[in-house]
């Protein structure tokens, strides 16, 4: 295995990587593009990374189910095309000539799912390679977030256990009274809306009280720090994109 | 010269809203010395709490209106002090052992404090390992909050409040919601904290466990009025009497409980099994193979420490916990019963009565709980009986924390349901709150035959009210 | 802009109630995804949920309301999902933005001083229009055919009016009715004193 690890990378830095790619991706429908970047992210989860397996799974399932969804849609309805939406109608009556208007259809289907993939690799590449604290911190350290916002972010997150605890009990306490609630319904939303208000105050009492200001002016266990490698990893990425871009146009 | 006092009250008015007419706390001067220790008693919702909030400077920063008083911090003007200086002299430990953590781990908390005081981050390390070794809680430093005990929470809380260095310590019924055995441990820390020259307060609805550590007791009435200013812990059984008669604090009142004759077992437990985890089927047992009765038309308490298993109990006999072996209700066994028929059989109250209202008024909530249509005056007898009078038309979310239990106990009480499962029906409540709601039980089992089965902490309550006590222990009931 | 931790908490606490508790319960799509598939419309399954989305950010500026309310809340719910590990990372804080810029646009022509059903309905449109702008270029949904991008529209509207104007309206207005929401700008002159 590799000693060099997208791990080691300054989470800020690889957010804005990630959001610059995304942007430059969005200008072009090169499919083989697309394509290389998704693959590219697998292969860096895959040696660079210590990513586990399941969690990937876990996360690139509704990432291919989403692709999926957007290569029909733009197999059946890609503009320019309009035979399949008028034929929609006849499509039990007459599957050749819409099987014939698809296979034209195919290529956009192609390039708007795998841009969605490309998408979804990097994206996944960040969520299964970052510490959510380090991120936070990194955004403090790097891009001026007020520690304010910062553990507010992270006490909201750590709230989460209960809040799914909380939530089971109060579907449990409608269901006792007789009241039939799924997770949707607004008088759920409700309850666990008076919750949700009150622990932010009980919490935000219990934060100050352990002398938590909330300005920047506290000392910190660790700082996150942008070194070379993290200008350089972005800029190979980038410069690949913008390569590809012109290369395979 | 005198001593300066840790903390020192002028005339301090405080309400929640500016032109509301209530105060809160109503005129209170009040002064605490350095090195002492204080505890606090008072009626639920008197307005204790937000007193030790307002001293914090908690509030009128996040709510409410201040109309006059000084306080000090240690011979320090409040309004002098920002957060980080008042942590140092005064920091506060809250009831909710759920919600005084903004990290994950109690090591992380301790650095977030630590980064709060401006520690250079060089000393964090060792200060955490030497706080936490000291109050014998190493162990708690890397476990993750969420499968942590109340107990080991309010530890762990209290362990941050000493590595913030602060001077004085505020516990506002922080003890309220844990076992015993954890509540002896953190009074021992509290003791180590104390001898070193901390000084506390203690808001709390329990003095007796405050004994050998207490060196005054304060009584205060509804706005903080002082109804007694010093009593001394070696005249304390002087104002057992007062205190009584305050509703605040005494010996549960009416006669201990047995009521006669053979009677059948409402809900038993056969062989009964039951895992941490109900997802997870390797997670470790709480309950493993052990049976008990609970008999039909009698009051049973079930007792034990936190996170040992009684609440997943109750989820079992709710069909919402996986367990093994057979739970039989009116001698039939659950897995035959269908969840809709079960809940017309098995009424439940949980601890936070604010999940299970589902009305926006409480007179709508008592309908709503009612078996039958009732009438408007009906209701207000009903809420009278309750200590709920006038409150029709209020929201149930507008209620004190007492009052919503009544009402949650009230609704639940209505129903046709005869087993009635509360989960700490009293956790919070003083004496007087505790005993309507104890008696109000006691009148459905004498009148209605209804089987109660409650959880608690209070073993005094439990040999009062209750005529079998079972407790959960090494993983079986015990009665 | 002053904002207090309690209030910062608040939105952050609601982000990850709206954001895991109630969209992971639609994760879903899937509800409609499995049926619309077979005609190709497997997309838009999403939208009938896309109203959520915009929750975090329209309830925290409907009981606020202060000018920066709604596109900060949504920022923070985006940053929250990308800890919580979306696949789209980082991307969504994009998306968070636009949403929170879609609402917010709407109450800031009107000052911060509306906050009627009707304002909301506009506000909830617009997020829906700019949102599926976002989309055009963003996801290249202008490759798709027009009536089914007016279709898609039409069922985020919907979706948008749905839960961004009626039921954060209704939510929004019962909570601070039952107090709980005293301190914030929504129940001002509101239960001034439960206590008489």
């Amino acid at each position: 295995m590799s000693r060099i690890k997208v791990e080691k990378l300054n989470p800020s830095v690889k957010a804005i990587t990630v959001l610059l790619a995304a942007i430059l991706i969005s200008f072009q429908y090169i499919t083989v593009l697309n394509t290389a970047i998704f693959v590219m992210s697998l292969l860096v989860l895959l040696f660079f990374s210590n990513a586990k397996p399941k969690r990937f799974i876990a996360i690139f399932i509704p990432a291919l189910i989403a692709a999926f969804g957007i290569f029909l849609l733009g197999l059946y309805y890609a503009r320019g095309n309009t035979t399949v939406t008028e034929s929609l109608g006849s499509l039990s009556t007459d599957p050749y000539a819409v099987r014939a208007a698809m296979m034209n259809n195919l290529s956009t289907a192609l390039q708007l799912s795998t841009r969605l993939l490309a998408y979804a690799g990097l994206g996944i590449m960040f969520a299964l390679t970052t510490d959510g604290e380090e991120f936070i911190s990194s955004l403090v350290h790097q891009c001026g977030l007020s520690p304010k916002f910062a553990y507010g972010i992270i006490a909201a997150v750590n709230l989460m256990p209960k809040m799914l605890d909380e939530l089971k009990t109060v579907k449990l306490a409608f269901k006792a009274r007789g009241i039939k609630a799924g997770t949707l319904s607004p008088k759920v939303l409700f309850t666990m809306l008076v919750n949700s208000i009150r622990w932010s105050e009980s919490l935000a009492l219990a934060m100050e009280s352990k002398g938590f200001t909330g300005d920047r002016n506290r000392t910190y266990y660790s700082v996150t720090k942008v070194r070379w490698y993290d200008i350089a990893c972005s800029a190979v990425l980038l410069g690949g994109i913008v390569a590809g871009m012109i290369l395979l146009r | 010269m005198r001593p300066v006092p840790a903390l020192e009250v002028r005339h301090l008015t405080f309400r929640y809203y500016e032109n509301g007419k209530k105060n809160i706390v109503d005129d209170l001067s009040l002064t605490v010395e350095a090195g002492s220790t204080t505890v606090i008693l008072g009626n639920s919702g008197c307005g204790k709490s937000t007193f030790a909030s307002v001293c914090a400077g908690l509030y009128p920063e996040n709510g409410g209106f201040l109309e006059s008083g000084e306080i000090e911090l240690f011979g320090k003007p409040l309004s002098s002090l920002g957060h980080r200086e008042r942590s140092g002299y005064y920091a506060l430990m809250f009831q909710n052992p759920d919600l005084q953590f903004c990290m994950n781990t109690l090591r992380k908390e301790l650095i977030f404090c630590l980064e709060n005081i401006c520690t250079p981050p060089e000393d964090m390390e060792p200060q955490i390992e030497r706080v936490a070794s000291d109050l014998k809680v190493s162990d708690l430093l890397d476990r993750k909050f969420s499968t942590m005990s109340g107990g080991e929470k309010q530890k762990a809380s209290l362990c941050c409040l000493i590595a913030l260095g602060s001077r004085c310590i505020v516990l506002d019924e922080a003890l309220a919601n844990i076992d015993r055995e954890s509540a002896y441990d953190i009074l021992e820390m509290l003791k180590k904290y104390s001898a070193g020259g901390g000084t506390i307060i203690a808001i709390d609805h329990l003095p007796q466990l405050w004994k050998g550590l207490a060196t005054r007791y304060i009584l205060m009435g509804d706005g903080c009025r002082i109804i007694e200013d010093n009593i001394r812990p070696e005249e304390f059984d002087n104002y057992k009497e007062l205190l009584r008669s305050e509703g605040v604090w005494g010996e549960y009142s009416g006669k201990a409980h047995t009521r006669d004759g053979e009677t059948g077992f409402a809900i038993s437990l056969k062989d009964f099994s039951v895992r941490k985890d109900p997802k997870d089927k390797m997670s470790e047992y709480l309950i493993k193979s052990s049976g008990v009765g609970f008999r039909k038309g009698r009051m049973t308490a079930l007792l034990g420490k936190s996170g040992i298993g009684k609440t997943t109990t109750f989820l079992s006999i709710l069909k919402q916990h996986p367990y093994e072996g057979k739970i039989e209700i009116d001698g039939r066994d659950l897995r035959a019963i269908k969840e809709r028929e079960l809940f017309k059989t098995v009424g439940i109250v949980f601890q936070n009565p604010a999940d299970q209202f589902i009305t926006q008024k409480v007179a709508d909530e008592v309908m709503a709980g009612a078996s039958k249509t009732l009438t408007e005056d009906e209701i207000e007898k009903y809420l009278a009986d309750y200590g709920l009078i006038k409150k029709e038309k209020y929201s149930p979310y507008m209620l004190s924390q007492g009052q919503q239990r009544r009402l949650a106990v009230l609704s639940v009480l209505l129903g046709d349901q005869k087993i009635l499962l509360l989960d700490e029906p009293t956790y919070g409540q003083d004496l007087s709150s505790t005993e309507a709601i104890m008696r109000q039980l006691e009148e459905k089992v004498d009148r209605d035959h209804f089987t109660v089965l409650f959880i608690t902490h209070d073993r005094e309550l439990a040999e009062k009210w209750a005529d079998d006590i079972v407790r959960i222990e090494d993983g079986g009931f015990v009665s | 802009m002053n904002w207090k931790l309690k209030d910062v908490l608040m939105i952050a606490v609601c982000a990850v109630l709206f954001g895991v508790i109630f969209l992971g319960a639609t994760y879903a799509g899937g509800m409609f995804y499995g049926v619309l598939a077979p005609v190709g419309m497997a997309s838009l399954g999403y939208e009938p949920f896309y109203g959520i989305y915009f929750l975090g950010g329209a309830f925290a500026l409907y009981v606020m309301r202060k000018p920066g309310t709604g596109i900060i809340a949504e920022i923070l719910a985006a940053i929250i999902e990308t800890l919580l590990g979306n696949f789209f990372g980082p991307i969504i804080i994009l998306s968070g933005l636009v949403q929170g810029l879609g609402f917010e646009l709407v109450i800031a022509l009107k000052k911060y001083k509306k906050w009627d059903i009707v304002t909301l309905i506009e506000a909830s449109i617009c997020c829906s229009i700019m949102t599926l702008i976002y989309n055009l270029i963003v996801s290249g949904y202008n490759k798709i055919a027009v009536p089914v991008l007016l279709l898609m529209l039409a069922v985020r509207i919907v979706s948008a009016i749905v839960f961004d104007a009626f039921i954060n309206k209704a939510v929004g207005d019962r909570l601070a009715k039952a107090g709980v929401l005293n301190g914030y700008e929504i129940s001002r002159g509101l239960n001034d004193d439960p206590e008489d």
